[in-house]
């Protein structure tokens, strides 16, 4: 549950800044703005989506390639919910929400593959230091 | 350092002197280390007392405040808690990998990474347990890595 609430804060944290930002350029290029209200319960649910993406993907049981797919049809409902938040303003070609949704894929797969990647390596190491602590 | 045995007959015990210029941490290394040999843990099965020898425990695991203690085929229930093992067993080959469990590294078979960065341990017996990421880098020292 710790681990869980960690990687809410994490995320919530990212995601209102990344929306504070987006809200901003918003307001100053297309001179309009969003409920405060209305942005923190997108924020909110957003978050969700992330730490249940995590949640899966950090899962103890289950097959590995499974479970990373599982992690990344977690974050599928994001775009949507953006296009919900921001309608228009942002998403006027649906183009837009297909790039959305490619962007999430073309990030998670990336983080995905670094953590094999660094995990693979820490194996390694470990392996070549215990084989020289045994001898 | 300079080590010397010297056989004696008549001695009925094995006798240690450390000759130094002065106490300091190296020599209370060792001490603890001597400490160690003198070391009985004592485990609980079927409410009979055993003496365990260091070298045949796998690992010691924290479970709903109680502490057990694993060899290859028995679990004991010991007095000590974790955060106390812990440091008695400072200088031995036995190292924290997660928030409930002490692992002694002489009985890790292999190390095993998953795609979603899970490290864990296969031991001799094949058991399988889990490193927390917290604790790979203490992991790594204790193995002579960086």
């Amino acid at each position: 549950m710790k681990k869980i609430l960690t990687w809410f804060s994490y995320s919530f944290v990212g995601t209102s800044l990344a929306l504070l930002f987006l809200n901003v350029w918003i307001a100053n290029h297309l001179d309009i703005s969003f409920r405060y209200q209305v942005v923190i319960v997108y924020v909110f649910l957003i978050t969700l989506f992330i730490t249940l993406s995590i949640f899966l993907f950090k899962m103890k049981k289950g097959n590995e390639i499974l479970k990373a797919g599982l992690g990344l049809l977690a974050l599928m409902p994001i775009p949507l919910l953006l296009r919900h938040l921001y309608g228009l303003v942002i998403f006027r070609f649906s183009f837009v929400l297909f790039v959305l949704f490619a962007a999430c894929a073309v990030t998670y797969t990336i983080t995905v593959l670094l953590i094999a990647k660094k995990a693979k390596k820490e194996e390694k190491e470990l392996n070549v230091l215990l084989n020289q602590d045994k001898k | 350092m300079k080590i010397t045995i010297e056989e004696k007959p008549e001695l009925q015990e094995p006798e240690i002197l450390i000759k130094c210029h002065q106490k300091d941490a190296k020599v209370d290394k060792i001490l603890s280390v001597l400490d160690l040999l003198n070391l009985d843990i004592i485990g609980k099965k079927d409410d009979v007392n055993h003496i365990l020898k260091l070298e045949d425990i796998f690992y010691f695991e924290s479970v709903d405040e109680h502490v057990f203690c694993y060899t290859r085929n028995d679990t004991y229930e010991v007095k000590y808690r974790l955060y106390e093992l812990e440091e008695i067993l400072a200088h031995s080959k036995f190292v924290r990998i997660s928030i409930s469990m002490i692992l002694n590294i002489s009985q890790i078979a292999n190390f095993k990474s998953s795609f979603n960065g899970r490290m864990e341990a296969r031991l001799k017996n094949d058991e399988v347990v889990e490193i927390a990421r917290t604790y790979v880098p203490t992991l790594k020292r204790m193995l002579g890595g960086q």
